[in-house]
């Protein structure tokens, strides 16, 4: 059972967020372990093995990136870190980018950059809706690595407003 | 695969048997048992009616004091009365000593753990812990008339593995059986938001005598789902005193190094001033003659700095809880210290909305600790109630170049398991040590090592091709077990982490705070540690190579070629500079292309001849 059908949802990149925490719920109130406390080892054992899976699952599902990566997994395809064929004027861009957050040391300059990251973040989560929906794998798979970048700058420029806080 | 195929968990338990069932709130200061009794949660009193016990052991050579009793010797006998023993669980002696410096105890170290030496012997923290626990459950028994069942234990939402397995081990020495170990404020909510159908986003804003924690939950139809959690373990109540006590040394101008028993009058007399000054306007101060008042707008002055401390942690959970404060439906106020006025005051600028009051916040753990423990303990088989837990702290193995490969972070749901594989790093290498660390830092020296192991008997081959799966697995109650395993020989290897001594609070609270001073220095010293274990293997490999067959396929003039780059690399490697190093592993990788492609022929000709390739 892959993580869709054991949070039942459909197969897709859109998904509706409210309905899969709501299904988590449901799901953990019958396998957590806390319903086996006064049980044997056995289903205790079992019941930590279940609610792990669920997490992994929730939170694989949750990402919009690890979905991403997740849904192509299903495809056959290996989801590696690192860098494949990106496109060069793509990286110029990452090191543009990694410069000028390098160089922000106020909450204004952070939160125009933030704002500026996550549109394009938006903007390459609906090219890969549209690659995955039109199965062009190999553009797909492309952009979940762009996305990779993205979302690590994005870590760091979070990791930066934790400083300046 | 059907998802559970276990009978519901009510039907095994005989109709109408009520399982004696209580929730142990175990402080800093004073802890609470509470239990549900005819639908209601409530806290029990001793014979004389209170509900608090010191947390206070008083050892005697035959006789042992617990709470108000043991309280009475703290002046005449403080060697052989133990207080904040909480402070002490889970911890080494030389975390002990680095964080206990104001503890009057006679420490001495018995094979790697802390021992405190009283009148009855060596006692460690968790016997100390345990007699508190035996206290309370003669209380809970007496008034319940019966043996308990099972007791679920609160420990702050930031004790690391070390102090919650110390929690554990405290409970069973006491005869006690654990049903879970719940986070303080997810107690807290329960215990709201139970009682108020609640439903929604909520923060609880848990701020005691020694340590902070904030919790971020989402309440939906008796789900508690812990969203995310964050806190500062070195901030409480006991700061605030100490702040006022500043301030009144100097109006007295008394000096910093006044006697200890001086010190101690005047803390007093700070925390009564405190106290009052919650609801009144000032209080007179008098000592040593000298005397004056405060005022509470002076007060508030005084602690303004400390609760400021708090607001980070609380943009830090929302962060993670991936929120903002407008998302945040009602605040939840728990701990002694959440009533000083200032406090309230700041929460409620910060969330911009009132936060609840209403549930007495030295009880509230306590009493949400006994509605889980009712529930668990198989009372209430129709409840909807779960609770839904994470981690505090990011878990992390120890990889090369002392860098700390992050395996679960903070914040993740537990239970949860996570594998990472990893490889030798030597050609022919049979052992490999894992070290497990809890922090926030990429380094292993600024993170807390919680336990180390070893993987024996891996099959020698060449670096790279083993494959060692490590498992973490975090269960409910947040106690880690791993796992280690070479894939491709199936070489098992499992332990239970039990560290001789965890994190200390201030530990943690370092290591978050280190973890964003120095983000930027992380980043440049992974950039070089990574170089330089990545010229190592260059190193290593070309060595091996060299010496198999470089001087069969080599002229001498590209042997000293190579060799000269090869040297070349190692100086650079000795230096500072990543990027010097990264230029240097480039420069020997032109070198020897030559020479690999003349390998890799070699290799080929050699399998045609009935060889497998990865001989080579």
């Amino acid at each position: 059972m892959n993580y869709f059908e054991l949070l039942r949802l459909p197969i897709e990149f859109e998904i509706d967020l409210a309905v899969l925490n709501e299904n988590y719920r449901q799901i953990q109130k019958t396998v957590h372990p806390d319903n086996f406390a006064t049980g044997s080892d056995v289903e205790r054992r079992f019941a930590m093995e279940q609610t792990t899976e669920l997490n992994e699952a929730l939170q694989t599902l949750k990402h919009p990136l690890k979905r991403a990566q997740y849904l192509l997994e299903l495809q056959g395809f290996e989801i590696e870190e690192g860098i494949r064929n990106i496109a060069e004027d793509f990286l110029f861009e990452q090191l543009t980018l990694r410069e000028t957050l390098s160089e922000i040391n106020d909450f204004t300059d952070l939160n125009v950059f933030l704002a500026e990251l996550e549109t394009k973040i938006q903007r390459l989560l609906s090219e890969f809706q549209n690659n995955y929906q039109s199965k062009n794998w190999n553009s797909a798979q492309e952009t979940v690595d762009k996305l990779q970048f993205l979302y690590k700058l994005h870590d760091q420029a979070m990791q930066l407003e934790e400083t300046l806080a | 695969m059907a998802l559970l195929q276990i009978s519901e968990p009510g039907l095994s338990c005989a109709p109408h048997q009520h399982r004696l069932a209580a929730g142990i709130d175990l402080g800093t200061t004073h802890s609470l048992v509470a239990t549900v009794r005819s639908g209601v949660s409530e806290t029990l009193p001793d014979e004389q009616g209170r509900h608090l016990l010191p947390s206070v052991v008083h050892y005697q050579q035959d006789s042992v004091q617990i709470g108000y009793e043991a309280q009475t010797f703290a002046d005449a006998d403080p060697l052989n009365t133990i207080a904040s023993v909480k402070r002490l669980m889970g911890r080494g002696l030389a975390d002990v000593k680095a964080t206990g410096a104001r503890l009057p105890y006679d420490f001495v170290e018995e094979s790697g753990m802390p021992r405190l030496k009283t009148a009855a012997g060596l006692k460690s923290p968790v016997q100390v812990s345990a007699d508190i626990l035996k206290s309370l459950k003669n209380r809970a028994e007496q008034t319940l008339g019966g043996e308990l069942t099972g007791v679920v234990i609160t420990v702050p939402a930031y004790f690391d593995d070390a102090q919650r397995q110390a929690t554990k081990d405290a409970a069973t020495l006491a005869g006690l059986n654990v049903l879970r170990l719940l986070s303080e404020p997810t107690a807290a909510a329960i215990a709201y938001g139970l009682d108020k159908q609640a439903k929604g986003i909520y923060a609880i804003y848990d701020l005691g005598g020694g340590t902070f924690d904030i919790s971020i939950l989402r309440l939906q139809r008796g789900v508690f789902e812990v969203l995310a959690t964050a806190g500062d373990s070195a901030l409480g109540g006991d700061d605030f005193d100490r702040e006022i006590a500043h301030w009144i040394m100097q109006q007295a101008e008394i000096p910093e190094d006044a006697a200890h028993t001086r010190i101690r009058s005047i803390l007093t007399i700070a925390r009564q001033a405190k106290e009052k000054l919650t609801s009144q306007e000032s209080y007179p101060i008098e000592f040593e003659g000298w005397s004056d008042s405060l005022s509470r707008s002076q007060l508030e002055q005084l602690l303004k700095p400390l609760i400021q401390k708090t607001l980070p942690a609380c943009r830090r959970a929302l962060r993670d809880a991936g929120l903002n404060n407008q998302d945040i439906q009602e605040v939840v106020m728990v701990g002694g210290s959440t009533r000083v006025p200032l406090v309230r005051k700041m929460v409620e600028e910060f969330f911009q909305r009132p936060p609840h009051v209403d549930i007495d916040p030295d009880k509230v753990v306590a009493i949400g600790a006994a509605i889980q423990a009712d529930i668990l303990a198989g009372n209430k088989p129709d409840s909807e109630m779960l609770l839904l837990d994470v981690t505090p702290l990011s878990l992390g193995l120890e990889t090369m170049g002392g860098l700390v490969e992050k395996i679960i972070p903070r914040n993740t749901p537990i239970p949860t398991a996570k594998a990472q594989d990893f490889t030798t790093f030597k050609d022919g290498q049979t052992a490999m040590a894992l070290h497990i660390l809890q922090g926030e830092r990429e380094l292993v020296t600024d993170c807390r090592s919680l336990a180390r192991f070893e993987l024996r008997g891996i099959p020698a081959m060449v670096a790279g091709s083993a494959r060692i799966r490590v498992t973490f697995q975090i269960d409910a109650d947040g106690l880690l077990s791993v796992t280690a395993q070479e894939q491709t020989s199936g070489i098992r290897s499992e332990i239970v982490v039990k560290p001789s001594y965890g994190l200390s609070d201030n530990d943690i609270e370092q290591m978050l705070r280190d973890a964003m001073d120095h983000a930027d220095d992380d980043v440049n010293m992974r950039n070089l540690r990574e170089q330089q274990v990545e010229a190592d293997r260059v190193i290593n490999a070309l060595r091996a190579a060299l010496k198999a067959d470089g001087h069969k396929l080599l002229r001498k003039d590209e042997f000293n070629n190579i060799n000269a780059g090869l040297d070349k690399l190692l100086k650079t490697t000795r230096g500072k500079e990543a990027n010097a190093i990264a230029q240097a592993i480039e420069e020997l990788n032109k070198i020897t292309q030559t020479y690999a492609a003349r390998r890799m022929d070699a290799a080929i000709s050699q399998a045609m001849q009935g060889h497998r390739v990865d001989e080579f």
